[in-house]
């Protein structure tokens, strides 16, 4: 999934299981292993297509993220991502000369699941890594038989209380559930000497604008958490709003200044007043 | 003595037969139904395909969402001691 995975408080099978878990799922989903099941349902020149019991759930949570966030997180915006630029794995990327495209805005409506078939218009390609990391985090926090916890590419969830570390400094006290940021600090990479990133905005087909580079976000598991941090980052100033709404806390970093977070980020975090 | 199970053992088969035609085409009737139902739900699929593919594009705002059940809180308190991990750019 080309991230550092962490694991801690596992015994040393737990480990190997994570390990596996996260190799097979990196084996299924990978845009870019030509035989991968995520790559030859994308190959596929047909409108339905029948797919693994795994594959077939990890799309019907990612048309559920897609629904949950309003089109945000969008498992159907590979066209895109590639006219931004980003075709091949991300450590294989080179600053290049030509300008980025806007690319196919999402049409995860599109895309429907009935059993283990799924349907989707020929050509329509298929991205799940919005949802496959959470997941996987969540599942391998599961093979845990004490306290401990799982991160992956600053996705996190655990057993357990701990203090996690927060993009810009800082750290926050985890009690229950997933903790997950998304933003441009990392996956990035220039064309024709402008900034192209990841998150793209579904309603534009490019990269999106927006005034955040982190956006941090707590949710009951890391998947939650990471579409919604996502979601929040793409959705600008109005993010935090969104997040409050849903009663999920939300802490956002901008491109220079300190941090701001929302109304449930700071009344969970703010230390309780003397008595 | 040899007719007696002869004309018990027509009625008997006849009757047989005709439960076995029963069947066949209760059979018959189910698997057709389930043959039509699947075909249908394929049908009314490509239907939405095609009216969202062809026509409309995603509607992604803050208000059009519909996550019911797909969110939940999670649990954060002030940091109490040294972080154990990080979160980043995912």
């Amino acid at each position: 999934m080309g991230c550092v995975v962490e694991v801690g408080g596992a015994t040393a099978g737990e480990v190997e299981a994570i390990e596996r878990i996260f190799q097979a799922r990196d084996r299924q989903f990978s845009r870019f292993r030509p035989n991968s099941e995520l790559s030859r349902v994308n190959r596929a020149p047909r409108e339905i297509v029948t797919v693994s019991k795994t594959f077939g759930q990890m799309v019907e949570r990612a048309l559920a993220a897609a629904s949950a966030t309003g089109g945000l997180v969008d498992p159907t915006l590979v066209g895109a991502l590639a006219a931004a630029g980003y075709d091949r794995d991300f450590d294989e990327l080179e600053p290049r000369a030509e300008k980025a495209r806007a690319g196919a805005p999402g049409h995860w409506r599109a895309v429907r699941m009935l059993g283990r078939l799924l349907m989707r218009p020929v050509g329509l390609e298929l991205d799940l890594n919005g949802v496959v990391k959470g997941q996987t985090v969540d599942e391998a926090v599961g093979l845990l038989s004490g306290d401990g916890f799982v991160a992956a590419g600053g996705d996190y969830a655990g057993r357990g209380e701990r203090d996690i570390a927060l993009p810009g400094g800082d750290s926050v006290r985890v009690t229950r559930g997933g903790l997950a940021t998304s933003g441009t600090m990392n996956r990035r990479w220039l064309r024709a000497g402008a900034w192209q990133h990841h998150l793209i905005d579904p309603r534009s087909g490019r990269p999106a604008a927006s005034p955040w580079v982190e956006v941090t976000v707590s949710a009951a598991t890391c998947l939650q958490a990471d579409v919604a941090a996502k979601a929040a980052f793409l959705l600008g100033q109005d993010g935090s709003n969104w997040l409050d709404a849903r009663g999920l806390a939300g802490r956002f970093l901008p491109e220079e200044g300190p941090p701001v977070v929302n109304d449930m980020w700071r009344r969970s975090v703010s230390a309780p007043m003397a008595a | 003595m040899s007719r007696m199970p002869k004309s018990e053992s027509t009625p008997q088969r006849s009757r047989i037969a005709a439960a076995k035609e029963r069947a066949g085409k209760a059979k018959t009737v189910l698997v057709a139904t389930a043959v039509i139902a699947f075909f249908g739900a394929i049908a009314a699929e490509r239907g939405a395909h095609h009216s969202t593919s062809s026509g409309t594009q995603p509607t992604a705002s803050s208000d059009e969402s519909d996550d019911f059940g797909f969110f939940d809180d999670g649990g954060l308190a002030p940091s109490q001691g040294q972080p154990s991990t990080s979160t980043r750019t995912s």
